[in-house]
């Protein structure tokens, strides 16, 4: 294992945040000024969708999610609706693709196969549904992707059900896939489960399937690293 | 692999056609759309709009990927394809004909010079491959 990665794991963040903080990563990264990086962290209850958006993948009327002051977004992931929250683990790789794969399509699986093999530690066989991209527990999902690759960077990810309230998943068509039933870790153990042991198996599985060694960074770290260089290159234009 | 011989390239995989002196029409290669496999959605500017060479100028989306499309030159945009916004299979089935993604009336003549000619293109083709 040569290749060498970023972890930034953090806590709860905020999902603007969270997308702000992303971009920066990402530009920097494209600029080549920073590794290949991945972030693990939860957010607080939020709807998301992509750009393919419709109305019709929000089943109840926006009163819903004002009232129980959810954060809803649009965002230039690939993919339709879907819920994050407490409880489920938010991983976004930005990655230069063609380090591990030159194949878009393989990216996606590599990204199922790290959800699968983490379920695995729990004695959950999960699987891959042909066409349907994510990760199931018999007809139920658990695991969901939607990402953005721009330049042939990696940016967005994937998203993991812990030990989260699934009813929020009821307000919307999650992915557009009417009647899907989702599922998480806590409720297919009927067990409750300490979510740092998943964050855990989480990069030890991203370690051996992208055969990257992973190297801990701090947030200051990273945004100083991002900024700083940002900054240089004001620097040189005002010369 | 089709790579047209009469078109010009750009390393991110699109391609450029003059159809008059001002004026070019721009879509993604064949390479791309292999690459994308099956399109289900295509997101494109407004006409009107003020394109900058190298700067994203759409977004084509395929199962649970987005990816963005950069525009080959300066310009601002003429006409855009509806059709492939109704019908995004369109840019896998003919992407150097009804798969084209934009007219763009272009501001600066000189950035021809920063585009591929179909050799260039063929071999950063085969390079990624």
């Amino acid at each position: 294992m040569s290749l060498k990665s970023l972890l930034l794991q953090l806590d709860m963040v905020e999902y603007g945040r969270a997308w702000e903080l992303q971009k920066t990563i990402f530009e920097s990264r494209i600029n080549n000024n920073i590794e290949d990086c991945l972030i693990l962290l939860q957010h607080p209850p939020t709807f998301t969708y992509g750009r393919r958006y419709k109305e019709s993948n929000l089943t109840s009327n926006k009163l819903y999610y004002e009232n129980k002051s959810f954060a809803v977004y649009k965002t230039d992931r690939g993919g339709l609706a879907t819920y994050h929250g407490p409880g489920q683990i938010i991983g976004y790789p930005i990655l230069k693709m063609s380090t591990y794969t030159k194949d878009y399509y393989q990216y996606l699986r590599m990204l199922e196969e790290v959800m699968i093999r983490t379920l695995s530690d729990y004695s959950i066989w999960a699987i891959r549904r042909n066409g349907y991209t994510g990760v199931w527990v018999n007809k139920s999902k658990i695991g969901f992707i939607g990402v953005r690759i721009a330049m042939g960077y990696t940016m967005h990810g994937f998203s993991l059900n812990v030990n989260n309230d699934l009813n929020p998943f009821n307000h919307i068509i999650p992915c557009g896939i009417q009647g899907v039933r989702i599922t998480s870790i806590s409720e297919l153990l009927n067990a409750d489960v300490d979510i740092k042991e998943v964050f855990d198996s989480l990069v030890y599985h991203y370690s051996d399937i992208f055969r990257v060694q992973v190297t801990s960074i701090k947030l200051n770290t990273i945004v100083q690293k991002a900024y700083s260089v940002m900054a240089e290159c004001d620097n040189l234009v005002s010369q | 692999m089709n790579i047209p011989n009469e078109l010009l390239y750009t390393k991110t995989h699109e391609w450029v056609k003059k159809i008059s002196p001002k004026v070019v029409v721009m879509g993604i290669t064949d390479y791309a759309q292999q690459q994308l496999k099956d399109i289900v959605f295509v997101e494109l500017p407004q006409t009107g709009k003020e394109l900058k060479l190298g700067a994203p100028c759409a977004v084509v989306e395929s199962v649970k990927a987005a990816y963005d499309i950069y525009s080959p030159l300066s310009g601002k945009v003429v006409e855009i394809n509806k059709k492939i916004q109704e019908k995004p299979q369109l840019v896998n089935e003919d992407p150097y004909g009804e798969g084209w993604f934009l007219q763009i009336e272009i501001s600066n003549p000189d950035e021809f010079k920063n585009l591929l000619n179909p050799v260039q293109y063929r071999v950063i083709c085969e390079a990624e491959h």
